[in-house]
């Protein structure tokens, strides 16, 4: 059985370093052509990799959330998760992070926001917020570090910072919930204040994104652990905490769907200048497809039902194509948003009025391609990701428990 | 060994020292870093400075686009003014051109993370500092106008439009830098350190605006006066009564008039 596993794993690593160097040749292009290589351009400023960053900001939700019920409601019961949900979170903002620097045109600049800053910009206060919950994920991921094996014997140091830091979690925690919960909306303001766009000039846009990543973080953890669970063969996370954490989302999914419901039926009932001729012009083209097949009722109503009939949702088949289908709502979700908001743009001209020309806008839709080295950038940056996720499980003690009685 | 220690902890020393400095010296909040460079403190709102564009003059030969390109010597595919076709009237086709706006109250600078876009406080004319432009592109999402054009990648093209339109008066934005109009700063900054008065001095008169053949753009200081160098001034109260800014119901404030053609 033994040597039936090993050759699986070996080709899992195999592959996922030849992606990453596939990235890594991307990511050459890109900082010696510079930007040129990807599909962007002056309307469509921001493709997928902002797309990639929104997804693994909110899919890694999952962190912040299980710490808060874990060290602030003191839920114990679902401790057995924390340390997964702590590794994935690292993962997400570290993917996040990967992919800003190839995004930016500066890269060598990433730092100009906190020695210059723009104090008045939602992005500057997310740039704080992502730096901060960074950090204390690495903080809350050190103990779990100083645990291994090697760094009880070879880093002996590691162990008491880990030991020291374990004792002050709490503190840690309630500064990571909070900065998340203030960036995890922000996201969403970014685009809520662009008065430019009347697509995204909407006071619901921070709602949607923060209740839409708590929905999704949880669905993250519990497809994550049972795939991992498989391929190792061994039920790493018991079925009985899974259950809950697919309630808890599907509690989140319903109110997420409500809210939706409201935006969209206000954002089609009402007449608002532009918006509503970019929308008409929208529904038009496969956005709607997207919207309606893939954010309303695949990623929305479906796993909403599953969740909440126990009977679907106690089964691990049945937990698991739901979770994966609020995972794949919320990307598309945040793809809609970033870029169809961008391709719906307009032209300002004048409209031809007896006696007069008076300013009037034309909607357009432009044209978006990621160019395959946008692709294979995404790819090296996931990759990065899952080997990260990979080697952490193999020697790190992630899904043992027995960290409840060293912490009495 | 101990050698090499020293050096690293001087080297490290200097190192935190010049950070400090730098960040002390260029510090956002300091009054003296919100006056433009080079100029003294000159009380605020003595400039208001306006570009006119008379529609019924404007023929569409885009002189002002090759004027532009050349003096702020953009690369090819940037352009800060452009020319685009409108509606006709009859036989008679209207054209609209469109400079950045130069805001009173800028989408973009609201926007930007690194304070790399500001408002001048002697003028309130909006900038790029290009030193600071980090190249996040949220400042491109947030222009109602389309205004603002990234450097996908280094500009190595020779310009064409030089010598023909004019000389580069600004050194070429590098890769990775968002980049606009900016109503020719130089030469404002030249009028307000000689006390010369554009849309009457050419050589402190936008680029745009003088390479215009039918005085079709103007510009000037709107508590001044307002008008094209060869085909004298526009009054104020004509701009006041029958200038149109694009997008006014956004609130943003455009610098930019536009004269509509009265149709009969």
């Amino acid at each position: 059985m033994e040597s039936k596993r090993l050759p699986l794993f070996e080709a899992w690593i195999t592959s996922l370093i030849a992606l990453l160097a596939l990235g890594v040749y991307a990511a050459y292009l890109i900082f010696t052509q510079g930007l040129i290589v990807t599909g962007m351009d002056d309307v469509v400023v921001w493709g997928i990799w902002i797309t990639a960053d929104l997804s693994f900001i909110a899919l890694s939700a999952g962190a912040f959330m299980s710490s808060g019920i874990v060290y602030l409601f003191r839920a114990e019961k679902f401790k057995p998760i924390l340390r997964v949900a702590i590794l994935i979170g690292l993962i997400g903002y570290l993917c996040t992070l990967l992919t800003l620097v190839m995004d930016i045109g500066r890269p060598e600049r990433f730092y100009y926001p906190y020695i210059f800053p723009g104090t008045h910009s939602v992005m500057w206060e997310i740039y704080w917020c992502i730096t901060i919950y960074t950090t204390m994920l690495v903080i809350e991921i050190a103990p779990i570090v100083g645990e291994s094996e090697i760094a009880e014997k070879r880093f002996p140091f590691v162990t008491r910072i880990g030991n020291w830091l374990h004792k002050n979690m709490i503190v840690f925690a309630t500064i990571g919930v909070f900065a998340s919960l203030l960036h995890q909306a922000s996201l969403g303001a970014l685009y809520g204040i662009v008065k430019a766009h009347p697509v995204w000039y909407k006071p619901t846009m921070p709602i949607l994104f923060i209740i839409s990543a708590m929905a999704a973080g949880p669905c993250t953890i519990i497809v994550v652990s049972m795939i991992t669970s498989k391929a190792l063969r061994r039920e790493l996370v018991s079925k009985e905490v899974l259950y809950e954490l697919g309630k808890i989302s599907g509690f989140i999914l319903a109110a997420y769907i409500v809210f939706k419901a409201w935006d969209t039926l206000a954002m089609g009932y009402a007449y608002y200048p532009l918006r509503s001729e970019q929308l008409a012009l929208l529904s038009g083209s496969l956005y709607n497809v997207l919207f309606w097949g893939g954010e309303i009722i695949l990623g929305g109503i479906v796993p909403a039902i599953i969740l909440a009939i126990p009977r679907l949702r106690r089964t691990p088949i049945g937990l698991f194509t739901a979770s994966i289908l609020v995972m794949v709502g919320l990307v598309l979700f945040r793809f809609d948003v970033n870029v169809y908001g961008l391709m719906a743009a307009y032209m300002s001209s004048f409209y031809l009025l007896p006696g007069r020309l008076t300013p009037f806008l034309e909607p357009i839709l432009v044209g978006y391609t990621p160019t395959w080295v946008e692709w294979a950038a995404f790819l090296g940056v996931f990759s990065f990701g899952a080997l990260v996720y990979t080697l952490g499980v193999k020697y790190l003690p992630i899904f043992t428990h027995e960290e409840e009685t060293v912490h009495k | 060994m101990s050698k090499n220690t020293v050096k690293r902890r001087d080297f490290v020393k200097i190192l935190t020292g010049a950070a400090v400095a730098t960040t002390i010296a260029r510090n956002p909040f300091s009054p003296t870093n919100l006056v433009s460079k080079g100029l003294g403190a000159v009380e605020q709102g003595r400039y208001e400075w306006v570009m006119v564009i008379d529609q019924a003059k404007c023929i569409g030969c885009n002189f002002c686009t090759f004027a532009c390109k050349a003096v702020n010597d953009t690369p090819p595919d940037i352009y800060w003014n452009l020319v685009f076709t409108e509606k006709s009237i009859g036989t008679q086709m209207i054209y609209i051109s469109k400079p950045c706006m130069q805001c009173e109250d800028p989408p973009c600078v609201a926007v930007c993370p690194a304070h790399a876009t500001y408002e001048r406080s002697i003028d309130g004319i909006v900038v790029v500092d290009y030193d600071k432009c980090v190249g996040c592109r949220y400042c491109m999402a947030a222009c109602p106008y389309g205004a603002r054009y990234f450097n996908w990648k280094k500009p190595t093209e020779t310009n064409l439009y030089i010598p023909k339109w004019g000389t580069p008066e600004v050194p070429r934005r590098p890769r990775g830098v968002v980049e606009k109009c900016t109503f020719c700063i130089q030469r404002l900054d030249k009028a307000i350190r000689e006390n010369l008065t554009p849309g009457v001095d050419p050589e402190v008169t936008p680029a745009c605006v003088n390479a215009c053949p039918t005085g079709a753009r103007n510009f000037g200081n709107l508590r001044g006066v307002v008008g094209h160098p060869k085909f004298g001034l526009i009054p104020t109260q004509v701009i006041r009564a029958r200038g149109v800014q694009l997008l006014k119901e956004l609130g943003t404030l455009p610098r930019v008039y536009y004269l509509p053609p009265v149709v009969v």
